[in-house]
């Protein structure tokens, strides 16, 4: 199969295959796909602009918490309030990336990690709005006017996750192919050259903190109707990680990488706390076998192999 | 302008005038300040003392992105490039960073394929197109020089700062370079060389300006230039 037609085949897939899996499998598969678009996100910075950040869950849980509350508190339907989390995540990742820019390598992924934890500890403590550690429970799958109840229902919202995901892919892509994705190439592979030529790194980078905070804030906003609740886990720095060895293992500066990876990390953990207490030791170990032999991730890997036969 | 760090003056009250369309080098032993005074031009570093004026406007204290938007463009003596990305795509950015549509992301096509246009037409100048696809990390040491010169050229620029051109290139490579740049630089842009191959400069500059120790020690054609005594000293009979 031509890598042309990869695409649109695994979309095919997704849309047609689900009616007709056991609804475990469709539950698996839309959490799967959310935490993919999440690593997708995440991709924009660590693989195409070289930005390691360490607190990425930051926008998962902001568009968690924001959807959420939009939810629980107004009529708005469904789509709105995904909307509304994505853009008021991407919103405040700006200031946020203000302040990020100005450092580099690890002062910039620890400041990225310190605002995460400042944000888990608001979800912690502002009992009021974010219901403390329960965090916020049944959140409602509000539907739209005009009868628009198809995303209420599992499958339906499986189908409304797979919008996203598709849509947000093909935002993504031609961002990254744009002037300005281009551009952020040069400023990851060597910045001073990058702005000897005329690139001001710092407005780069900022653009693409914000964009990927609209992303995975769409990633976090979808979850919380998903599950029907949000958490201050999702804030929290493991998560952050976890994320992070999703884009490295799938393949980073790919888009499509991350979320192979996050499927392959997703099942992998499900698969291996069902026989061993000792999972996360195994997963470390995968992790390191990835990052020392398959540098390039599973989609970089595969890419390769097709280009070579 | 001076630059200094801590006691010691890199670039000690170095005033030079540079015309439009003259090629000016900039020789001088080692730790002369030559490269210093490329980082103060280009905005890489922050003078201690003086200004820098292009066209009549300051542009010390600019950084370095503005200095380069102003029509000052400048290779690096230790060469810098995108060297996971193809030596069209490094030209490529080199002629976007000029380009009006740099920040479209609708019709983004337009911008790419003008600036793709201008990449080619500057590594068919530089006898690079055949290597157009090649990662820049993995090209010879000399084609990395050109692809250097030629993504400078590519920014478009008034003013080029040519950082050891040469450097570390074989005989033959530096006479291939020489002839090009002969080439290249014969239309009416300003150049400033910094450079060690006095054969380079010799053949390229109109005029030249000697620095020893962040100071001018001598300023002139470089006929004058060759047998100045005090240029003589400066490189112990290095000079011929």
């Amino acid at each position: 199969m031509s890598a042309r037609l990869a695409g649109p085949a695994i979309v095919a897939a997704l849309v047609v295959v689900p009616p007709a899996l056991p609804v475990f499998l469709v539950t698996t598969l839309t959490e799967v796909l959310i935490l993919g678009l999440f690593a997708m996100s995440l991709d924009l910075l660590v693989g195409y602009t070289g930005l390691d950040s360490f607190g990425h869950a930051a926008v998962y849980g902001l568009g968690a918490y924001t959807t959420a509350l939009v939810l629980l508190h107004t009529p708005l339907p469904l789509p709105v309030a995904l909307a509304i989390g994505a853009a008021v995540t991407a919103l405040i990742a700006l200031p946020i990336a203000w302040l990020c820019t100005r450092t580099t390598g690890v002062s910039f992924a620890m400041l990225t990690l310190a605002f995460a934890q400042l944000l888990y500890a608001i979800a912690y403590k502002w009992q009021s709005v974010t219901g403390g550690s329960d965090g916020l429970a049944g959140v409602p799958r509000t539907p739209g006017p005009l009868g628009m109840t198809w995303f209420t229902s599992r499958l339906g919202y499986y189908y409304m996750v797979v919008a996203c995901v598709v849509g947000a892919f093909l935002l993504c892509r031609a961002f990254v192919r744009s002037p300005v994705g281009t551009a952020l190439l040069g400023i990851r592979d060597n910045e001073r050259k990058a702005s000897a030529l005329g690139y001001n790194p710092r407005v780069y980078k900022i653009v693409v903190f914000v964009v990927a905070a609209l992303v995975g804030g769409l990633a976090g906003a979808l979850y919380a109707p998903f599950a029907g609740f949000a958490s201050p886990d999702l804030f929290f720095w493991l998560l952050s990680g976890q994320v992070l060895v999703m884009v490295i293992i799938g393949g980073a500066g790919t888009l499509a990488g991350p979320i192979v990876g996050a499927a392959f990390f997703y099942l992998l953990e499900h698969y291996l706390s069902g026989i061993t207490d000792s999972w996360a030791l195994v997963l470390g170990l995968i992790f390191i076998v990835f990052v020392l032999f398959v540098p390039e991730g599973i989609w970089g890997a595969v890419r390769r192999g097709a280009s070579v036969s | 302008m001076s630059r200094h760090f801590g006691a010691i003056a890199a670039v000690d009250q170095v005033s030079l005038a540079v015309e439009r369309g003259e090629i000016r080098a900039i020789i001088g032993p080692n730790g002369a300040g030559k490269s210093t005074l490329f980082n103060l031009i280009a905005g890489e570093l922050p003078a201690t003392g003086g200004v820098v004026r292009f066209k009549g406007a300051p542009v010390s204290g600019l950084p370095p992105h503005e200095v380069a938007a102003r029509g000052i463009s400048r290779t690096f003596q230790l060469t810098a490039l995108f060297p996971r990305l193809s030596a069209r795509e490094n030209v490529r950015l080199a002629a976007q960073a000029r380009d009006a549509g740099r920040w479209r992301l609708l019709g983004a096509g337009a911008t790419a394929a003008s600036s793709r246009r201008h990449a080619e037409h500057w590594l068919e100048r530089l006898h690079l197109l055949q290597l157009a696809g090649v990662p820049a990390g993995l090209l010879s040491h000399g084609d990395q020089r050109l692809l250097e010169i030629a993504m400078a050229l590519a920014q478009d620029p008034e003013l080029l700062l040519l950082d050891e051109p040469t450097q570390g290139l074989s005989l033959e490579e530096t006479a291939r370079t020489i002839a090009l740049l002969r080439e290249l630089l014969g239309g009416g842009l300003t150049v400033l060389l910094v450079e060690h191959d006095m054969e380079v400069v010799f053949s390229l500059a109109h005029r030249i300006t000697v620095l020893h120790q962040g100071r001018v020690i001598a300023d002139g054609a470089p006929a004058a230039v060759r047998s100045d005594a005090a240029v003589q000293t400066a490189y112990l009979g290095g000079l011929d």
